[in-house]
């Protein structure tokens, strides 16, 4: 089955809204991927290098056709490792409903870390931009301190860091009045970041397909009945 | 020169298996309307061009081989 963000961890109940559902950004990757477009592009012109005898001094075309074939290779193996990178930095999650908050990391290709924290354990939240670029992007760092022992988390390369920070404390405030799970919304001007868009109203929540069709709280009207 | 031809084909027949790995350990978490296939596609297109390339060239030398 393929998941969808009303199935999107294991344990979520059936009428569980969510109101963040975030991977990294994009524009955090680029460093990474320059550094991949690099190394291919490097090893695509020492191929075509190779064809010319006057670049390398080589006549053996023995040589020459294991070189050429070495490189490519070289770069097909960079191509599975680029792919194993985005993945990697693709499935990191951050997700955010009306009685938790989860993280998802994709640490390693085998190695996946699912953390749970239910939201009257969230003592703080703070959100980070730091850089040009991040500046520039609006995305950075979430940090949210828990209650207890617990650890702190550490989102990272988030788009809209204050917003999904204003939208965790609010629901997590709300949660800690003793207010009904179904009846938790934020009061907070974006209500929701879902795949890194905002979101300003439950209808366009549901119509993302973050809500339940039958959830009280798809029409303000209808939340405070 | 086949010889090397036949190592060639060994080695990417090792990474299309630990492709088909990658892939298959990755699209278990895919979400509905995510870029996990687009990201597939893209790079299956690129392993296959770079295949089409790199024994392009090799026909080139092996050409000039069979000329001399």
């Amino acid at each position: 089955m393929i998941n969808d963000l009303l199935h999107s961890f294991p344990g979520q109940d059936q009428n569980e809204a969510v109101f963040v559902f975030a991977r990294p950004y994009p524009v955090a990757f680029l460093g990474t991927a320059l550094i991949f477009f690099i190394v291919f592009i490097f090893s695509v012109l020492g191929q075509l290098a190779l064809m010319n005898t006057n670049f390398f001094q080589i006549s053996d075309t023995n040589v020459i056709g294991f070189a050429v074939l070495f490189l490519g290779i070289f770069q097909l193996a960079t191509i599975i490792v680029f792919l194993v990178a985005v993945l990697d930095f693709y499935y990191d999650l951050i997700i955010v409903t009306d009685r938790r908050l989860i993280d998802i990391d994709q640490e390693q290709l085998f190695f996946r870390r699912i953390a749970e924290l239910s939201l009257e354990d969230i003592e703080d939240v703070s959100s980070q931009t730091q850089g040009f670029l991040q500046d520039l992007f609006n995305y950075g760092t979430v940090e949210i301190q828990t209650a207890g022992a617990k650890d702190n988390f550490n989102i990272r390369n988030i788009h809209m860091p204050r917003e999904v920070a204003a939208i965790t404390l609010d629901l997590s405030e709300k949660a800690k009045r003793g207010v009904t799970e179904h009846l938790r919304l934020p009061d907070t001007s974006i209500m929701g970041v879902i795949n890194n868009r905002a979101i300003t109203s439950p209808g366009a929540l549901l119509a993302a397909g973050a809500m339940q069709p039958t959830d009280m709280r798809r029409s303000p009207r209808n939340a405070f009945e | 020169m086949n010889s090397l031809l036949i190592f060639y084909a060994l080695f990417v027949l090792i990474l299309v298996g630990v492709g088909v790995l990658v892939i298959y350990n990755f699209i278990r978490y895919r979400f509905k309307d995510d870029k996990t296939l687009l990201f597939i596609g893209l790079f299956s297109l690129l392993f296959v061009l770079d295949i089409i390339l790199t024994l392009s060239l090799f026909s080139a030398v092996s050409a000039s081989t069979i000329g001399l």
